[in-house]
């Protein structure tokens, strides 16, 4: 901060002094900008294959161009409201139900005053993010098998008919959804428990003095003290809407279960890895991709107005 | 604040330095990569050597390289020669015919990658030996001029071109529609040859339930029922699978019905193009079969998820009555279990059951009268007629004997004309398994026609697999009725459209039929709406397409198609023994 208001006190700014200064500063920008450069600038050329007939052999220049022919059978294709439908379902029943269960998490952990139990909690639940998605879909599978421990447990807590769950167009969705839950909830929920202990404990001590209790401390003092860093991550979960991951997916569905389950990143690799259809898949691709774009571009002008929290 | 100011310059000289390292490092690893190359080059010069120092006593006239890219399985090239002498195999076959050759090998994992890269860097050697002629697209690489059509040089490959003139259909699989021959190819000229799976049955269980062996549609499901009831393993529990199958094979199974999913053949390879779902009867009786083997747990539940491990299992639990696949399996699992001392456990082959009388197939093998394999000749070759001569000496008695059973006194004896595999083979001392020990020390990167007498030694060695492959499978086929569609090809403009049409319609199709299949809809209420939306997506378009593209090959090279397969004479079956004899009793006598 010292550093800045140097220069800024100063009557005519120099460039070259500026960077003779600083250039370290630079220096050390050097490497990132050269990543993203190299490895996620340069290789986008390759979308324009979506208007072209790739043809592996002749080269993403040499292959012939074919105009707007995979956008125009993407649009009027067979599936396209359904898979349109299934990832924006998916994603939305993953924030609506995914999306708070870290936070209600966190702050349940928060209130934890035996710190040999909070970390033992912890570091379980975080255990089942470094399953790797194959192992944990051959689990679901199993578990969700005729005579699977979960379809057990469901038929006698619930009496639900003991099916093979993964086969039931009706259930995939949620499935999907409280799998992922329990997943990721232990490891999302770090980033909370830093943001709570950034809170100031006068705070506490003030709000308890004035009288709340418990649940009304959570609420007043607590709740907002996060609240930034939920906007933001909101925010960033918006921009990946349509973005459903395809390894789970694929790891899970089958043709009875494609009406609930097929999302643009099955049929993406369907259509592009399986069928060798490249073009058309990265049409495809780009199409999610701008559908994000204006995702993230709306939810952060919305929180921006709102409440002054923001990327940018 | 001078203090910090050090920090950072401290930190930022540690990033660079780290990012200098890593690029030297980086270097480094190319260098190492390189060794590698070298290494090779040494190897092959080492085995070029050989050959040289040959040639020099010789002074013959200057041997010609040619370049030859293949796949090896298990084993490199080199471990060959520990047994086998270099002089005698590949040596012979580079001094007879005036050649060296210069033989990169490529590990099957990473083969279809490798021989992409070649195609698209137009870097191909002169001879390319490909694992899969569907991958490699000859008709594609001609057209982009990457290859010769080798039917230009019909001078080089008498022997070649007498296989193909003696089985014409062959001859149109290895064309492209214009008539030129764009590849060698690995005939299989002999029923025999060509069956290699089928349906097979728990004959044990079969017989203890006073059964007969299932003839006919509906017979299959009354024993598969009566598999499901009457505790055939009498263990007292239902836990019988009576049939075990994957998605793929109960589809495979229910073809019998004379109709596939989708595209298939009415009248065998010489008849017409069809769309399975517009049959609607036999494609409804299709749906009905397989929703009553899910509907009535005929099958095993899980069949969308199963996988080979799970079938291994319930076969040796003595819980599987019947299934669909090869016959290794069928072998394998016979040996284990009577090794693991389970008194009676038989699986038999039983044909495809008929449908209406009639007894379908769907053996694509058959049509296609050839393996996947593919060899083709580069347009930058610079000795073209030295590299069709090399490949053509292969279709020849000589050169067939040489790739399939090796050299005589190491790999095989001569007993009265019948080429016989030595115990280096047979039983490696090494412990390899005879197919493990052909892949070891027989073969070259180049092709030949499958014969009978390897499998009759490698694979039908027990008496299961010898009924199956010899009287049940092949000796009720009939090409009529085979549903399978030719190798036609489609133009590149038909290509871009049946695609187009058809990556909507296989996913409808695969999950329609499955949906169908566990009930979830009615197959007599929805069939009027799959048949809509199938027209919808415009499938009658994509028929035209495919019955076109055959249509084109059925007149390919000027000839109309006949069925030219032959059933193998064998009579050497006195010179083989039986590894073991389950079942010995029900094999057919001839062929003991």
């Amino acid at each position: 901060m010292k550093l800045r208001y140097n220069i800024v006190k100063k009557e005519s700014f120099s460039w070259k002094k500026y960077l003779k200064e600083n250039w370290f500063l630079y220096a050390i920008l050097v490497p990132v900008l050269a990543y993203y450069i190299i490895f996620h600038y340069a290789p986008m050329y390759g979308v324009i294959i979506a208007w072209k007939h790739y043809i592996p052999s002749k080269g993403i220049i040499d292959s012939p161009w074919l105009g707007w022919n995979h956008f125009k059978s993407f649009f009027s294709s067979f599936y396209f409201t359904r898979i349109l439908r299934n990832t924006f379902l998916i994603s939305l029943y993953g924030i609506i139900w995914g999306f708070p269960a870290p936070i209600i998490f966190a702050l349940l952990l928060n209130e934890i005053r035996n710190k040999a139990f909070k970390r033992t909690v912890q570091t379980i639940s975080y255990l089942p993010h470094f399953i790797s998605t194959v192992i944990v879909c051959g689990i679901l599978v199993d578990f969700l098998n005729e005579d699977g421990t979960i379809t057990t447990f469901l038929n006698m807590l619930f009496g639900l008919e003991k099916q093979i769950w993964l086969n039931n167009p009706n259930a995939f969705r949620s499935i999907y959804v409280i799998s992922g839950i329990w997943q990721g909830m232990g490891w999302s929920a770090i980033i909370y428990l830093a943001a709570l202990s950034n809170i100031d404990t006068e705070l506490y001590q003030a709000a308890s003095i004035d009288g709340c209790g418990t649940i009304r401390q959570m609420w007043h003092v607590t709740l907002p003290g996060i609240m930034p860093t939920i906007i933001i991550l909101l925010i960033l979960r918006m921009g990946s809407i349509l973005s459903v991951g395809s390894e789970k997916i694929i790891l899970l569905y089958n043709p009875v279960t494609y009406e609930t389950g097929d999302v643009i990143s099955s049929f993406v690799y369907r259509r592009g890895l399986l069928e060798n259809n490249f073009s058309y898949s990265t049409a495809v691709g780009l199409f999610n991709s701008a559908i994000n774009l204006f995702f993230l571009v709306t939810a952060n002008y919305i929180s921006r107005r709102v409440n002054e929290t923001s990327l940018w | 604040m001078k203090a910090r100011k050090k920090i950072i310059r401290t930190i930022s000289l540690v990033v660079i330095l780290i990012l200098m390292i890593s690029i030297v490092g980086c270097k480094q690893q190319q260098t190492y990569q390189n060794n590698g190359e070298e290494k090779q080059d040494e190897q092959n010069s080492k085995d070029n050597q050989i050959s040289s120092n040959k040639e020099d006593e010789q002074e013959q006239e200057e041997p010609v390289e040619i370049t030859v890219w293949s796949i090896i399985g298990r084993f490199a090239l080199d471990e060959k020669f520990s047994e086998v002498p270099y002089e005698k195999y590949y040596g012979y076959v580079e001094e007879k015919l005036g050649i060296k050759l210069n033989i990169t090998e490529v590990p099957e994992s990473q083969g279809n990658e490798a021989l992409q890269i070649m195609i698209s860097t137009n870097d191909l050697t002169d001879i390319v030996n490909t694992p899969s002629v569907y991958e490699t697209k000859p008709d594609e690489l001609f057209a982009n001029d990457q290859i010769i059509a080798i039917s230009d040089y019909d001078d080089y490959m008498p022997n070649y071109l007498a296989v193909l003139e003696q089985y014409p259909a062959l001859k149109k699989n290895v064309m492209d529609d214009e008539g030129n021959i764009l590849y060698f190819c690995t005939p299989t000229t002999e029923l025999e040859l060509a069956f290699s799976g089928g349906l097979m049955i728990r004959k044990d269980w079969v017989d203890k339930l006073g059964l007969t062996m299932p003839e006919t549609t509906e017979e299959w499901i009354n024993v598969l029922r009566a598999f499901r009831d009457q505790d055939p393993n009498e263990n007292g529990e239902a836990d019988e699978l009576p049939f075990v199958g994957s998605r793929g094979s109960l589809e495979t199974f229910a073809n019998v019905f004379g109709v596939q999913a989708d595209f298939c053949m009415r009248g065998g390879a010489g008849g017409e193009v069809i769309f399975g779902p517009f049959e609607e009867e036999a494609y409804k009786d299709r749906l009905k079969f397989m929703n009553t083997m899910y509907k009535e747990k005929l099958i095993n539940q899980n069949y969308l998820n199963m996988d080979s491990k799970m079938r291994d299992t319930w076969m040796l639990d003595d819980k599987a009555g019947s299934t669909l696949t090869g016959l290794g399996n069928m072998a394998k699992w016979n040996n284990m279990l009577e090794q693991e001392g389970h008194s009676t456990f038989l699986m038999w082959p039983v044909s495809n059951p008929t449908y209406k009388g009639v007894r379908y197939f769907d053996r694509t093998d058959i049509t296609k009268q050839m393996r996947n394999t593919c060899t083709i000749i580069s347009k930058n070759a610079e000795h073209i007629e030295k590299c069709i001569e090399f490949l053509d000496f292969f279709y020849s008695e000589e050169g067939k004997l040489l790739n399939k059973f090796g050299v005589e006194g190491v790999t095989y004896e001569m007993e009265d004309g019948f080429p016989k595999y030595t115990d280096l083979i047979m039983n490696n001392p090494d412990g390899l398994t005879p197919n493990d020990a052909v892949g070891k020390y027989i073969g070259f990167p180049a092709l030949s026609p499958d014969d009978v007498r390897v499998i009759a030694q490698l694979s039908l060695t027990d008496p299961a697999s010898r009924q199956a492959n010899i009287i049940t499978w092949t000796g009720t086929f009939k090409e009529e009725t085979n549903t399978s569609l030719p190798p036609a090809m489609m133009t590149a403009e038909e290509a871009l459209e049946y695609a187009s049409i058809m990556a909507d319609v296989n996913t409808y199709i695969e999950e329609y039929v499955n949906k169908f299949v566990q009930g979830l809809i009615s197959i007599d209420e929805e069939y009027d709406n799959f048949i809509k939306d199938l027209k919808n997506m415009n499938v009658e378009r994509a028929l035209e397409i495919q019955q076109n593209a055959v249509k084109r090959w059925q007149k390919r090279g000027g000839f109309d198609y006949e069925f030219t397969m032959e059933r193998a004479q064998i009579d050497y079956w006195d010179k083989l023994e039986f590894t073991n004899e389950r079942g010995i009793e029900f094999i057919d006598p001839s062929l003991k």
